[in-house]
């Protein structure tokens, strides 16, 4: 029988804080690259699948990318539009398309200029995401919502913000060994604790970078991968859940959505969170990091940080963490955190490499801790 | 009842919590909601909040969306659980923000400018009469 596991077996990149490149041209460019790696043509593609881009985007953005591709025609071309879980609900659907062989090959792309195409300040443009009936008026803002989520942990758990903070001195350290990361410099837990107050009790070192961002896999069978170039990553499991969309109506800051997906995506894949070898978690603010180690099971909950705070992400701990640096150092964008999950399980992360990775969680965050999606990824054996 | 709220919760010019009451399953909802997201009913009434509640999370805003909020700066902004049910985010007027935990006794302060503002401004329980909410 036809084995039709999904198998990510091209990989793209391309960095750079301001490309001053087009959204388009972030899709195409990233997208060419991983048909390369795949060593595919364009009618080996049946499917496409990407994300939504926040300033330049229009009508049926897979579409219009598969057309100025030259991927036309395609059997599905679906653009997401969810925020920080949109790779990884990328990644999650073209699974499911390519099991249920509704496609043979999905090319997913995320990709925005971002930073290049932004007019206002970010922190700006980020607050016109906020509900604009009930919520935007008080002024409140992106790192705000976080911080809502980084209070009630504390009052309900006694987290501290010097015990986050050691997520973001991890991140910094990841980015140092990671080629293109753009913030390397030595950053210390005084220096999270020092830096601006943003968004009480966050501060600027808790915030990631904004920056454009370009990524794209291949994903294909698992019969197909048998004859690509590089060792395919396996996608063992892949979830996804909202449980609110706009911060009033979270039922619990703390605990909800994220499990739901965390626990479809480990279901799915016949593991448990022990089994992983290394973890990318959406890193959009550091707690988000907290609330995932906590809500995906790799400490209980209410430990999240204390879990962060022992040592437990570094590369020689528990569970590696964002090995090329996340969003708090590498890049913005999401796509990186699947995309370095492929190079940890392909074994070609240079310095960084975490020794015999074989299975990787990558989760994904969008919102405001409203859009879940997680992946279990596996080195093909 | 089903023209769009442009403020979390309509505050009356008695100062008043307005908010929406289902007819049919008694369940209540924020100002502007277009039909009962517990029983589906059309049937939603205009009604008297207490504006009591209870403090379910805080930031301090330092670093504020636009320059429209900058004077304002910093301010703090709060999700608060009526005692009707529904979770609204507002502002909070304390001296000591970082001192009140979650789960403290909040009430509705209504005030000209949060009226104007289209928000909500809530007082810690205790600390109401010892000073006016100047939001």
């Amino acid at each position: 029988m036809a084995n039709r596991t999904p198998s990510v077996i091209g990989v793209s990149e391309r960095l750079g804080k301001r490309t001053g490149a087009s959204a388009l041209e972030l899709h195409v460019s990233v997208g060419r690259d991983a048909l390369l790696d795949a060593n595919l043509g364009l009618g080996d593609v049946d499917g496409i699948v990407t994300g939504s881009p926040m300033l330049e985007g229009s009508s049926a953005y897979a579409a219009r990318v598969a057309e100025t591709l030259g991927l036309m025609p395609v059997a599905v071309a679906n653009s997401l539009d969810l925020g920080g879980a949109t790779a990884c609900a990328a990644v999650h659907l073209a699974g499911l398309l390519i099991e249920q062989a509704v496609c043979s090959t999905v090319l997913v792309i995320y990709a925005d200029n971002r930073l290049s195409a932004m007019t206002v300040s970010p922190v700006t443009r980020l607050a016109e995401e906020i509900d604009p009936v009930y919520e935007q008026p008080t002024g409140a803002t992106v790192p705000a919502m976080y911080a809502m989520a980084a209070h009630r942990h504390m009052n309900c758990h006694g987290s501290t913000p010097d015990e986050w903070a050691v997520i973001a001195v991890q991140a910094r350290l990841n980015a140092a060994r990671t080629p293109g990361a753009l913030r390397t410099e030595t950053l210390t837990v005084k220096d999270v604790l020092n830096s601006p107050p943003v968004a009480w009790p966050l501060r600027a070192a808790d915030c990631c970078l904004v920056s454009d961002f370009a990524g794209a896999l291949v994903i294909t069978t698992q019969d197909r991968a048998m004859a690509a170039p590089h060792r395919p990553v396996t996608v063992l499991g892949s979830g996804q859940a909202h449980g609110h969309n706009y911060i009033s109506e979270a039922p619990d800051l703390l605990d909800g959505a994220a499990g739901v997906a965390a626990r479809q995506a480990f279901g799915r894949a016949g593991l448990q969170p022990a089994d992983v070898d290394v973890a990318q978690l959406y890193d959009c603010f550091t707690i988000a990091v907290v609330l995932e180690l906590e809500q995906a099971g790799f400490c209980a909950p209410g430990e999240g940080a204390a879990y962060a705070a022992s040592g437990a992400l570094a590369p020689d701990g528990q569970l590696p963490f964002n090995t090329n640096g996340g969003m708090l150092s590498f890049h913005n964008g999401g796509i990186y955190h699947v995309t370095e999950a492929v190079h940890q399980l392909r074994g070609a992360a240079g310095q960084r490499q975490v020794r015999d990775a074989e299975v990787a969680y990558v989760h994904g965050n969008g919102g405001f801790l409203s859009h879940h999606a997680a992946l279990v990824l596996g080195r093909s054996r | 009842m089903t023209a769009q709220a442009d403020s979390a919760a309509s505050v009356s010019s008695k100062g008043s919590l307005m908010m929406l009451r289902c007819l049919d399953c008694d369940s209540w909802h924020r100002d502007g909601a277009l039909s009962c997201r517990v029983c589906l009913s059309a049937r939603l009434e205009s009604a008297k909040a207490s504006g009591n509640g209870r403090l379910y999370s805080l930031s301090i805003v330092n670093r504020p969306p636009s320059p429209r909020y900058e004077a304002e700066a910093p301010y703090v902004i709060c999700l608060v659980d009526l005692s009707e049910g529904p979770r609204v985010l507002g502002r909070l007027v304390t001296d000591a923000p970082a001192d009140i935990p979650a789960g403290a006794a909040v009430v509705l302060k209504p005030s000209a400018a949060s009226a104007a503002g289209g928000w909500l401004l809530f007082v810690p329980q205790d600390e109401v009469g010892d000073k006016k909410g100047s939001g």
